[in-house]
């Protein structure tokens, strides 16, 4: 993870109305194959707004380690809702203090012209990635699975 | 009754939020199962431990899966009614609720108004919804 270069400081999107808005970008992180991320002021502020509203603050710590996430995960899906798909999903099982025990996070990023964004981070149901049980598993396209991690544990 | 707090990140991203204010607010936070998919692979649904009920709803590609969602929510959860203060709405199904947000985040209010079927066709904004996608379509 780093800070923005200067020429990263700010990016441009296209929004819903094809309309061009910048975003400032709080940092730039590497993913487990080494793309870059980019972490908008907008989207931090939404997953902090996000956990916040869902009593789930003792996650908002982990936004500090997104870096964690998206470069350690234990699988990354596209997203099964539409095919092809322009957001993947990064899965890590995390260690809550405050809970004491281990919950399944994912690290929502979307893509965008080519460009990786981060867009929210929530807690999944253990043992099942997004679309299970309504999408088949032989329809969830899995873009990255860590060696030690097997596929029929998310349900795959 | 229970109220809605709905975030929205462009492009599609939505989250409702249930809040009961009976129920205070947990010190430790909610240690919930967290989202899962239910009828639609784009609507997620979470529970409140507490009391078993579903209290957090995302769709995270909200502006291309809204007709499925809005239909999933009118057929499977239209049980309950919420207040939704951001959006002056009182007593609404969730269908509602999502309908509303399409029509303010994605649609930014610009929403055309079809006519009605008939007169007597009461007002209803996921009926408005819905013929505006059957219309887009």
């Amino acid at each position: 993870m780093h800070e923005p270069f200067p020429s990263e400081e700010y990016v441009t999107i296209i929004d819903n109305k094809g309309r061009e808005r910048v975003q400032r970008v709080e940092c730039v992180v590497l993913d487990v194959r080494g793309e870059e991320v980019y972490v908008t002021a907008d989207g931090l502020a939404y997953a902090e707004d996000s956990l916040e509203a869902k009593d789930q603050s003792y996650l908002i710590e982990k936004l500090s380690r997104l870096s964690g996430i998206l470069a350690h995960p234990d699988i990354v899906i596209w997203d099964p809702v539409e095919a092809p798909s322009d957001t993947l999903i990064y899965y890590k099982q995390l260690y809550i203090a405050a809970l004491r025990r281990h919950k399944l996070v994912a690290a929502i990023v979307k893509v965008r012209r080519g460009i990786k964004f981060f867009y929210n981070l929530h807690v999944q149901e253990s043992g099942k990635v997004k679309g299970l049980p309504v999408v088949p598993p032989s329809e969830i396209e899995v873009w990255y699975i860590a060696p030690r991690v097997r596929r029929h544990q998310f349900g795959l | 009754m229970r109220e809605l707090r709905v975030l929205f990140q462009e492009p599609g991203l939505i989250e409702a939020i249930a809040s009961d204010p009976d129920i205070p607010r947990s010190k430790m936070g909610l240690d919930t199962p967290g989202y899962r998919s239910l009828w639609v692979a784009d609507l997620m649904v979470d529970y409140d431990p507490r009391t078993g009920r579903s209290y957090a709803f995302m769709s995270s590609s909200f502006e291309k899966t809204y007709p499925l969602v809005i239909w999933a929510l009118r057929f499977y959860m239209a049980d309950e009614l919420f207040d939704v203060p951001q959006a002056g709405l009182k007593a609404v199904p969730l269908h509602e609720a999502f309908s509303w947000a399409y029509a303010h985040f994605i649609l930014e209010d610009q929403m055309p108004v079809l006519q009605p079927e008939s007169p007597s066709e009461p007002r209803s904004l996921t009926r408005q919804v819905l013929r505006y996608a059957a219309v887009a379509a």
